[in-house]
Protein backbone atom coordinates (compact mmCIF):
# COMPACT_ATOMS: atom_id res chain seq x y z
CA UNK A 1 0.00 0.00 0.00
CA UNK A 2 2.50 2.51 0.98
CA UNK A 3 4.63 1.11 -1.83
CA UNK A 4 1.53 2.17 -4.23
CA UNK A 5 1.37 6.07 -2.18
CA UNK A 6 4.95 6.55 -2.75
CA UNK A 7 4.42 5.34 -6.79
CA UNK A 8 1.71 7.82 -7.07
CA UNK A 9 3.08 10.35 -5.41
CA UNK A 10 6.51 10.24 -7.43
CA UNK A 11 4.32 9.94 -10.61
CA UNK A 12 2.34 12.86 -9.49
CA UNK A 13 5.02 14.98 -9.01
CA UNK A 14 6.50 14.42 -11.78
CA UNK A 15 3.79 15.59 -13.88
CA UNK A 16 2.95 18.35 -11.68
CA UNK A 17 6.43 20.03 -12.29
CA UNK A 18 6.96 22.82 -14.59
CA UNK A 19 9.57 21.43 -17.31
CA UNK A 20 11.82 23.42 -18.79
CA UNK A 21 13.09 22.06 -22.29
CA UNK A 22 16.15 23.48 -22.95
CA UNK A 23 19.41 22.41 -25.60
CA UNK A 24 17.26 19.16 -26.09
CA UNK A 25 17.37 18.30 -22.61
CA UNK A 26 14.67 18.92 -19.85
CA UNK A 27 14.76 20.36 -16.30
CA UNK A 28 12.53 19.89 -14.24
CA UNK A 29 12.11 23.63 -12.06
CA UNK A 30 12.08 22.21 -8.45
CA UNK A 31 9.87 24.91 -5.50
CA UNK A 32 10.77 28.75 -6.12
CA UNK A 33 13.13 28.00 -8.55
CA UNK A 34 13.66 30.12 -11.94
CA UNK A 35 14.73 29.50 -14.88
CA UNK A 36 17.82 30.84 -14.33
CA UNK A 37 18.40 28.37 -11.33
CA UNK A 38 17.20 25.27 -12.81
CA UNK A 39 19.32 25.76 -16.03
CA UNK A 40 22.40 26.56 -13.70
CA UNK A 41 21.64 23.45 -11.15
CA UNK A 42 21.24 21.21 -14.06
CA UNK A 43 24.67 22.42 -15.62
CA UNK A 44 23.93 24.40 -18.25
CA UNK A 45 25.62 27.28 -18.87
CA UNK A 46 23.67 30.45 -18.94
CA UNK A 47 25.13 34.14 -18.65
CA UNK A 48 23.74 36.06 -15.71
CA UNK A 49 25.40 38.75 -13.89
CA UNK A 50 22.47 40.24 -11.24
CA UNK A 51 19.73 37.99 -10.75
CA UNK A 52 17.46 40.60 -10.00
CA UNK A 53 16.17 41.84 -12.84
CA UNK A 54 17.99 44.13 -14.08
CA UNK A 55 21.18 43.75 -16.09
CA UNK A 56 19.40 41.73 -18.86
CA UNK A 57 22.69 39.47 -19.14
CA UNK A 58 20.26 36.47 -18.42
CA UNK A 59 17.79 37.50 -21.17
CA UNK A 60 16.95 33.99 -23.06
CA UNK A 61 13.93 33.43 -25.83
CA UNK A 62 10.74 31.55 -24.95
CA UNK A 63 10.15 29.42 -28.60
CA UNK A 64 6.91 27.31 -26.99
CA UNK A 65 4.52 28.12 -23.85
CA UNK A 66 4.09 31.16 -22.05
CA UNK A 67 5.88 33.86 -20.30
CA UNK A 68 5.06 35.22 -16.79
CA UNK A 69 4.77 38.76 -17.38
CA UNK A 70 7.34 39.47 -14.33
CA UNK A 71 10.22 37.69 -16.16
CA UNK A 72 9.54 40.54 -19.04
CA UNK A 73 9.78 43.40 -16.67
CA UNK A 74 11.89 46.07 -18.32
CA UNK A 75 11.98 44.58 -22.14
CA UNK A 76 10.97 47.04 -25.03
CA UNK A 77 7.70 45.82 -27.06
CA UNK A 78 9.73 44.36 -29.85
CA UNK A 79 11.92 41.69 -27.13
CA UNK A 80 8.71 40.61 -25.55
CA UNK A 81 6.83 40.19 -28.64
CA UNK A 82 9.89 37.99 -29.35
CA UNK A 83 9.16 36.14 -26.74
CA UNK A 84 12.45 37.18 -24.73
CA UNK A 85 12.56 37.13 -21.50
CA UNK A 86 14.81 37.10 -18.06
CA UNK A 87 15.63 33.77 -16.62
CA UNK A 88 16.48 34.88 -13.25
CA UNK A 89 12.75 36.73 -12.77
CA UNK A 90 11.15 33.69 -14.53
CA UNK A 91 9.00 31.53 -12.42
CA UNK A 92 6.50 29.71 -15.25
CA UNK A 93 3.72 28.26 -14.04
CA UNK A 94 4.04 25.64 -16.69
CA UNK A 95 6.29 23.94 -19.13
CA UNK A 96 8.31 26.59 -21.28
CA UNK A 97 11.02 25.52 -24.34
CA UNK A 98 13.72 28.12 -24.02
CA UNK A 99 16.57 29.06 -25.74
CA UNK A 100 19.72 31.64 -25.50
CA UNK A 101 19.09 33.08 -29.11
CA UNK A 102 16.71 32.72 -31.48
CA UNK A 103 16.94 29.52 -33.59
CA UNK A 104 17.89 30.30 -37.13
CA UNK A 105 16.61 29.82 -40.26
CA UNK A 106 18.00 28.94 -43.68
CA UNK A 107 16.40 29.26 -46.78
CA UNK A 108 17.59 28.76 -50.32
CA UNK A 109 15.08 30.75 -52.39
CA UNK A 110 15.07 32.02 -56.18
CA UNK A 111 15.84 35.85 -56.70
CA UNK A 112 12.61 36.90 -59.00
CA UNK A 113 13.58 40.48 -59.34
CA UNK A 114 16.48 43.00 -59.65
CA UNK A 115 16.33 46.61 -60.69
CA UNK A 116 18.33 49.47 -59.68
CA UNK A 117 17.54 52.05 -57.09
CA UNK A 118 20.32 54.71 -57.33
CA UNK A 119 24.01 54.65 -58.96
CA UNK A 120 24.91 52.24 -56.93
CA UNK A 121 22.21 50.38 -54.98
CA UNK A 122 19.82 47.96 -56.25
CA UNK A 123 16.82 46.63 -55.23
CA UNK A 124 16.45 42.44 -55.15
CA UNK A 125 13.46 40.45 -54.30
CA UNK A 126 13.92 36.83 -53.40
CA UNK A 127 10.62 34.44 -53.44
CA UNK A 128 11.40 33.25 -49.65
CA UNK A 129 8.72 32.00 -47.70
CA UNK A 130 10.16 33.48 -44.48
CA UNK A 131 7.98 34.68 -41.22
CA UNK A 132 9.67 38.12 -40.22
CA UNK A 133 8.96 41.31 -38.92
CA UNK A 134 9.10 44.37 -41.39
CA UNK A 135 12.52 46.32 -40.20
CA UNK A 136 13.75 43.37 -39.25
CA UNK A 137 17.31 41.80 -41.07
CA UNK A 138 18.44 38.66 -42.60
CA UNK A 139 22.18 37.22 -43.61
CA UNK A 140 22.58 36.85 -47.54
CA UNK A 141 24.72 33.99 -47.93
CA UNK A 142 27.47 33.71 -50.93
CA UNK A 143 28.90 30.08 -51.64
CA UNK A 144 27.37 29.60 -48.44
CA UNK A 145 30.24 30.88 -46.90
CA UNK A 146 30.43 34.63 -46.67
CA UNK A 147 27.21 36.09 -45.44
CA UNK A 148 26.29 40.07 -45.27
CA UNK A 149 23.31 41.69 -43.33
CA UNK A 150 20.51 43.45 -44.99
CA UNK A 151 17.36 44.74 -43.72
CA UNK A 152 13.78 43.25 -45.27
CA UNK A 153 12.45 46.76 -47.11
CA UNK A 154 9.05 43.88 -47.74
CA UNK A 155 5.85 43.34 -45.65
CA UNK A 156 4.49 40.22 -44.58
CA UNK A 157 0.71 39.95 -45.61
CA UNK A 158 1.31 43.27 -48.41
CA UNK A 159 4.15 41.55 -50.33
CA UNK A 160 5.20 37.86 -51.25
CA UNK A 161 8.56 38.27 -51.56
CA UNK A 162 11.52 39.63 -49.40
CA UNK A 163 13.10 42.64 -50.60
CA UNK A 164 16.83 43.98 -50.27
CA UNK A 165 18.79 47.14 -51.28
CA UNK A 166 22.14 46.45 -51.55
CA UNK A 167 24.19 49.00 -51.78
CA UNK A 168 27.57 48.29 -53.80
CA UNK A 169 30.56 48.53 -51.20
CA UNK A 170 33.81 48.75 -53.56
CA UNK A 171 36.38 45.46 -52.53
CA UNK A 172 33.67 44.36 -50.65
CA UNK A 173 32.71 40.64 -50.65
CA UNK A 174 29.56 40.28 -51.00
CA UNK A 175 27.85 43.75 -52.66
CA UNK A 176 29.60 43.44 -55.59
CA UNK A 177 28.51 39.79 -55.83
CA UNK A 178 24.98 40.65 -55.96
CA UNK A 179 25.24 43.91 -57.41
CA UNK A 180 27.07 42.22 -60.40
CA UNK A 181 26.76 38.80 -61.23
CA UNK A 182 23.38 37.85 -59.56
CA UNK A 183 20.33 37.68 -61.89
CA UNK A 184 17.07 37.06 -61.85
CA UNK A 185 16.10 32.73 -62.01
CA UNK A 186 19.69 32.63 -59.18
CA UNK A 187 18.92 30.71 -56.05
CA UNK A 188 20.41 32.43 -53.23
CA UNK A 189 20.58 31.08 -49.69
CA UNK A 190 19.42 33.41 -46.44
CA UNK A 191 19.31 32.89 -43.02
CA UNK A 192 17.12 34.55 -40.21
CA UNK A 193 15.28 37.13 -39.31
CA UNK A 194 16.83 39.21 -36.76
CA UNK A 195 16.42 42.19 -34.97
CA UNK A 196 14.06 44.30 -32.69
CA UNK A 197 13.65 47.55 -35.07
CA UNK A 198 9.71 47.07 -35.86
CA UNK A 199 6.56 48.37 -35.55
CA UNK A 200 4.50 47.04 -32.19
CA UNK A 201 0.93 47.29 -32.44
CA UNK A 202 -0.01 49.22 -29.08
CA UNK A 203 -1.02 52.61 -29.39
CA UNK A 204 -2.13 53.29 -32.66
CA UNK A 205 -2.42 57.22 -32.08
CA UNK A 206 1.05 57.44 -30.84
CA UNK A 207 3.17 59.82 -33.11
CA UNK A 208 5.92 58.53 -34.86
CA UNK A 209 9.15 59.49 -36.55
CA UNK A 210 11.43 57.25 -38.57
CA UNK A 211 14.19 58.41 -39.82
CA UNK A 212 17.26 57.28 -41.83
CA UNK A 213 20.39 58.10 -43.96
CA UNK A 214 20.55 55.74 -47.68
CA UNK A 215 19.67 52.50 -47.60
CA UNK A 216 18.34 52.74 -44.01
CA UNK A 217 15.42 53.76 -45.96
CA UNK A 218 14.78 49.78 -46.71
CA UNK A 219 14.25 48.94 -42.78
CA UNK A 220 11.73 51.89 -42.38
CA UNK A 221 9.86 51.60 -46.00
CA UNK A 222 9.21 48.17 -44.58
CA UNK A 223 8.20 49.54 -41.17
CA UNK A 224 5.82 52.54 -42.34
CA UNK A 225 3.94 50.46 -44.46
CA UNK A 226 3.58 47.30 -41.88
CA UNK A 227 2.25 50.32 -39.60
CA UNK A 228 -0.11 52.00 -42.18
CA UNK A 229 -1.29 49.32 -44.15
CA UNK A 230 -1.09 45.70 -41.15
CA UNK A 231 -1.86 48.04 -38.16
CA UNK A 232 -3.64 50.61 -39.08
CA UNK A 233 -1.84 53.37 -37.47
CA UNK A 234 -3.51 56.68 -36.64
CA UNK A 235 -1.34 58.83 -35.25
CA UNK A 236 1.01 61.33 -37.04
CA UNK A 237 4.29 59.87 -38.77
CA UNK A 238 7.35 61.56 -40.00
CA UNK A 239 9.50 59.65 -42.48
CA UNK A 240 12.77 61.91 -42.98
CA UNK A 241 15.58 60.11 -45.57
CA UNK A 242 18.83 61.90 -46.34
CA UNK A 243 22.18 61.49 -47.87
CA UNK A 244 25.04 63.68 -48.68
CA UNK A 245 23.25 64.29 -52.45
CA UNK A 246 20.21 63.93 -53.10
CA UNK A 247 21.15 61.82 -56.13
CA UNK A 248 21.94 58.85 -53.57
CA UNK A 249 18.59 58.97 -52.38
CA UNK A 250 15.65 56.60 -54.01
CA UNK A 251 11.69 55.37 -53.71
CA UNK A 252 10.48 58.81 -54.64
CA UNK A 253 7.39 57.46 -56.56
CA UNK A 254 6.36 54.93 -53.68
CA UNK A 255 6.64 57.21 -50.99
CA UNK A 256 4.77 60.06 -52.86
CA UNK A 257 1.67 57.07 -53.78
CA UNK A 258 1.98 55.88 -49.92
CA UNK A 259 1.27 59.33 -48.65
CA UNK A 260 -1.58 60.13 -50.80
CA UNK A 261 -3.20 57.22 -49.66
CA UNK A 262 -2.13 58.01 -45.87
CA UNK A 263 -3.02 61.67 -45.28
CA UNK A 264 -1.12 60.78 -41.57
CA UNK A 265 2.33 60.21 -43.06
CA UNK A 266 4.72 62.79 -44.15
CA UNK A 267 7.33 62.02 -45.93
CA UNK A 268 10.56 64.44 -46.18
CA UNK A 269 13.63 63.98 -48.17
CA UNK A 270 17.21 66.04 -47.62
CA UNK A 271 20.36 66.09 -48.58
CA UNK A 272 23.23 67.91 -47.68
CA UNK A 273 23.84 69.12 -51.46
CA UNK A 274 20.38 68.92 -53.89
CA UNK A 275 19.67 68.90 -57.60
CA UNK A 276 16.47 67.84 -57.21
CA UNK A 277 13.57 69.99 -56.25
CA UNK A 278 12.12 67.36 -54.56
CA UNK A 279 14.98 67.15 -52.02
CA UNK A 280 15.04 69.73 -49.56
CA UNK A 281 19.21 70.82 -48.93
CA UNK A 282 19.40 70.80 -45.15
CA UNK A 283 21.39 68.81 -42.00
CA UNK A 284 19.36 65.82 -41.47
CA UNK A 285 20.10 66.24 -37.87
CA UNK A 286 19.16 69.92 -37.59
CA UNK A 287 15.56 68.90 -40.03
CA UNK A 288 14.43 66.79 -37.51
CA UNK A 289 15.23 69.04 -34.80
CA UNK A 290 12.38 71.71 -35.96
CA UNK A 291 10.16 69.36 -37.76
CA UNK A 292 9.98 67.29 -34.01
CA UNK A 293 10.90 69.85 -31.57
CA UNK A 294 9.23 67.60 -28.82
CA UNK A 295 9.67 64.24 -28.63
CA UNK A 296 7.53 63.39 -25.69
CA UNK A 297 4.80 60.52 -26.59
CA UNK A 298 6.95 59.47 -29.90
CA UNK A 299 7.73 56.17 -31.00
CA UNK A 300 11.04 56.66 -33.27
CA UNK A 301 12.83 54.54 -35.76
CA UNK A 302 16.57 55.28 -36.96
CA UNK A 303 18.02 53.36 -39.17
CA UNK A 304 21.46 54.10 -41.38
CA UNK A 305 25.11 54.15 -40.33
CA UNK A 306 26.45 53.68 -36.94
CA UNK A 307 27.68 57.13 -36.22
CA UNK A 308 23.96 58.84 -37.46
CA UNK A 309 22.49 56.63 -35.54
CA UNK A 310 23.97 57.00 -32.37
CA UNK A 311 23.64 60.72 -32.91
CA UNK A 312 20.19 60.70 -33.67
CA UNK A 313 19.38 58.51 -30.81
CA UNK A 314 20.78 61.21 -28.14
CA UNK A 315 18.87 64.55 -29.65
CA UNK A 316 15.94 61.90 -29.59
CA UNK A 317 16.35 60.99 -26.37
CA UNK A 318 17.41 64.43 -25.31
CA UNK A 319 14.49 65.81 -27.06
CA UNK A 320 12.01 63.81 -24.88
CA UNK A 321 11.47 60.09 -26.30
CA UNK A 322 11.62 57.56 -23.71
CA UNK A 323 14.86 55.67 -24.45
CA UNK A 324 12.17 52.39 -24.55
CA UNK A 325 10.17 54.18 -27.73
CA UNK A 326 13.48 54.22 -29.98
CA UNK A 327 14.09 51.65 -32.06
CA UNK A 328 17.45 52.03 -33.80
CA UNK A 329 19.29 49.32 -36.52
CA UNK A 330 23.01 50.69 -36.81
CA UNK A 331 24.41 49.52 -39.89
CA UNK A 332 27.85 48.18 -39.47
CA UNK A 333 30.59 47.79 -41.78
CA UNK A 334 32.03 44.43 -41.87
CA UNK A 335 35.64 43.68 -40.62
CA UNK A 336 36.55 41.33 -43.54
CA UNK B 1 5.99 44.71 37.24
CA UNK B 2 4.93 45.23 33.34
CA UNK B 3 8.53 46.64 33.08
CA UNK B 4 9.93 42.87 33.16
CA UNK B 5 7.55 42.40 29.55
CA UNK B 6 8.26 45.71 28.26
CA UNK B 7 8.42 44.77 24.36
CA UNK B 8 11.91 45.08 23.05
CA UNK B 9 12.36 48.47 21.22
CA UNK B 10 11.56 48.62 17.65
CA UNK B 11 15.33 49.32 15.78
CA UNK B 12 14.96 52.20 13.63
CA UNK B 13 14.99 51.00 9.52
CA UNK B 14 18.10 51.01 8.06
CA UNK B 15 18.40 53.59 5.51
CA UNK B 16 18.05 50.64 2.81
CA UNK B 17 14.59 49.57 4.62
CA UNK B 18 13.53 53.41 3.87
CA UNK B 19 14.92 53.43 0.66
CA UNK B 20 12.81 50.14 -0.26
CA UNK B 21 9.47 52.45 0.87
CA UNK B 22 10.73 54.79 -1.92
CA UNK B 23 11.14 51.20 -4.66
CA UNK B 24 7.18 50.71 -3.33
CA UNK B 25 6.30 54.18 -3.45
CA UNK B 26 7.51 54.77 -6.98
CA UNK B 27 6.12 51.74 -7.94
CA UNK B 28 8.83 49.53 -8.41
CA UNK B 29 10.24 47.86 -11.71
CA UNK B 30 7.73 49.52 -14.04
CA UNK B 31 8.47 53.13 -12.53
CA UNK B 32 12.32 52.73 -12.30
CA UNK B 33 11.99 52.98 -15.76
CA UNK B 34 10.31 56.66 -16.24
CA UNK B 35 13.13 57.48 -13.45
CA UNK B 36 15.98 55.94 -15.40
CA UNK B 37 14.83 58.41 -18.56
CA UNK B 38 14.60 61.20 -16.08
CA UNK B 39 18.00 60.47 -14.53
CA UNK B 40 20.06 59.64 -17.80
CA UNK B 41 18.50 62.86 -19.75
CA UNK B 42 19.69 65.35 -17.06
CA UNK B 43 22.96 63.65 -16.94
CA UNK B 44 24.21 63.39 -20.59
CA UNK B 45 22.79 67.17 -20.57
CA UNK B 46 25.03 68.00 -17.81
CA UNK B 47 28.42 69.91 -19.03
CA UNK B 48 29.86 68.72 -16.21
CA UNK B 49 29.96 65.50 -16.95
CA UNK B 50 28.32 64.51 -20.23
CA UNK B 51 31.58 63.82 -21.88
CA UNK B 52 31.76 60.87 -20.72
CA UNK B 53 29.04 59.46 -22.19
CA UNK B 54 30.04 60.41 -25.85
CA UNK B 55 31.39 56.92 -27.00
CA UNK B 56 29.53 55.33 -24.71
CA UNK B 57 26.35 52.54 -26.12
CA UNK B 58 23.21 54.33 -24.66
CA UNK B 59 20.77 51.53 -24.37
CA UNK B 60 23.79 49.66 -22.62
CA UNK B 61 24.37 52.63 -20.39
CA UNK B 62 20.82 52.70 -19.69
CA UNK B 63 20.16 48.94 -18.22
CA UNK B 64 23.40 49.96 -16.18
CA UNK B 65 21.94 52.88 -14.71
CA UNK B 66 18.69 50.84 -14.01
CA UNK B 67 20.53 48.33 -12.02
CA UNK B 68 22.36 51.64 -10.56
CA UNK B 69 18.61 53.42 -9.51
CA UNK B 70 17.05 49.91 -8.42
CA UNK B 71 19.97 49.63 -5.83
CA UNK B 72 19.42 53.54 -4.46
CA UNK B 73 16.07 52.96 -4.20
CA UNK B 74 15.89 49.88 -2.29
CA UNK B 75 15.22 47.42 -5.10
CA UNK B 76 15.81 44.04 -5.65
CA UNK B 77 20.01 43.99 -6.58
CA UNK B 78 22.78 42.02 -6.14
CA UNK B 79 25.00 45.25 -5.64
CA UNK B 80 28.40 44.09 -5.22
CA UNK B 81 31.08 47.38 -5.90
CA UNK B 82 32.90 45.23 -8.56
CA UNK B 83 31.78 46.18 -11.54
CA UNK B 84 31.14 49.76 -10.40
CA UNK B 85 34.65 49.90 -9.27
CA UNK B 86 36.01 48.16 -12.62
CA UNK B 87 33.37 50.34 -15.12
CA UNK B 88 35.11 53.84 -13.80
CA UNK B 89 38.65 52.86 -12.59
CA UNK B 90 40.18 54.29 -15.35
CA UNK B 91 38.00 57.51 -15.77
CA UNK B 92 40.08 59.61 -13.39
CA UNK B 93 36.58 60.72 -12.12
CA UNK B 94 36.74 63.71 -8.89
CA UNK B 95 34.88 64.29 -6.34
CA UNK B 96 33.33 67.56 -8.44
CA UNK B 97 31.63 64.42 -11.07
CA UNK B 98 30.83 62.56 -8.17
CA UNK B 99 28.54 65.03 -6.67
CA UNK B 100 27.14 66.18 -10.53
CA UNK B 101 25.71 62.73 -10.24
CA UNK B 102 24.31 62.72 -7.06
CA UNK B 103 22.53 66.05 -8.35
CA UNK B 104 20.80 64.98 -10.93
CA UNK B 105 19.82 62.06 -8.94
CA UNK B 106 18.21 64.68 -6.21
CA UNK B 107 16.74 66.49 -9.23
CA UNK B 108 15.18 63.35 -10.58
CA UNK B 109 13.71 62.62 -7.52
CA UNK B 110 12.75 65.96 -6.93
CA UNK B 111 11.01 65.61 -10.06
CA UNK B 112 8.69 62.50 -9.04
CA UNK B 113 7.58 64.25 -6.51
CA UNK B 114 9.64 61.77 -3.94
CA UNK B 115 9.35 63.63 -0.48
CA UNK B 116 12.80 65.34 0.87
CA UNK B 117 13.48 62.62 3.93
CA UNK B 118 12.95 59.99 1.16
CA UNK B 119 15.73 61.71 -1.32
CA UNK B 120 17.83 61.68 2.10
CA UNK B 121 17.46 57.74 2.68
CA UNK B 122 18.09 57.06 -0.92
CA UNK B 123 21.03 59.43 -1.22
CA UNK B 124 22.46 57.53 1.62
CA UNK B 125 22.72 54.60 -0.27
CA UNK B 126 24.09 55.93 -2.91
CA UNK B 127 26.60 57.94 -1.29
CA UNK B 128 27.51 54.86 -0.27
CA UNK B 129 28.94 54.03 -3.96
CA UNK B 130 31.33 56.65 -3.58
CA UNK B 131 34.01 55.10 -3.32
CA UNK B 132 33.87 52.28 -5.96
CA UNK B 133 33.18 55.43 -8.20
CA UNK B 134 36.56 57.01 -7.23
CA UNK B 135 38.14 53.91 -7.13
CA UNK B 136 39.34 54.40 -3.22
Amino acid sequence: MSSTNNWLAKLFAKKSANTIRFADSEVALQDGESVLDGLLRAGHSVPYGCRGGSCQSCMMQCTDGDVPPQAQQGLTAAQQELGYFLACSCHPSESMSVALKPAAEKIIAPVIDKAQLTANVVRLRIKAPLNYRAGQFINLFRNGAVSRSYSLASVVGVDDYIELHIKRVEGGKLSPWAYDDLSVGDEVAIEGPNGQCFYTPGDAQQPMLLTGLGTGLAPLYGIVRDALVNHQHQGPIQLVVGSKHSDQLYLFDELKALSDNYPNLSVSFVAQQSTNPAVTEADIYQYCKELVPDGKGYKVFLCGAESFVKKMKKQCFLAGTNMADIAADAFVPSGS
Amino acid sequence: MFGLFKKKEKAAPSPEEKAASVFDKLGGAAAIDAAVDIFYRKVLADDRISHFFDTIDMEAQHVKQKAFLTMAFGGPNNYSGKDMREAHKHMNLTEEHFNAVAENLVGTLQELGVSQEDIDSVVTIAVSVKDDVLNK
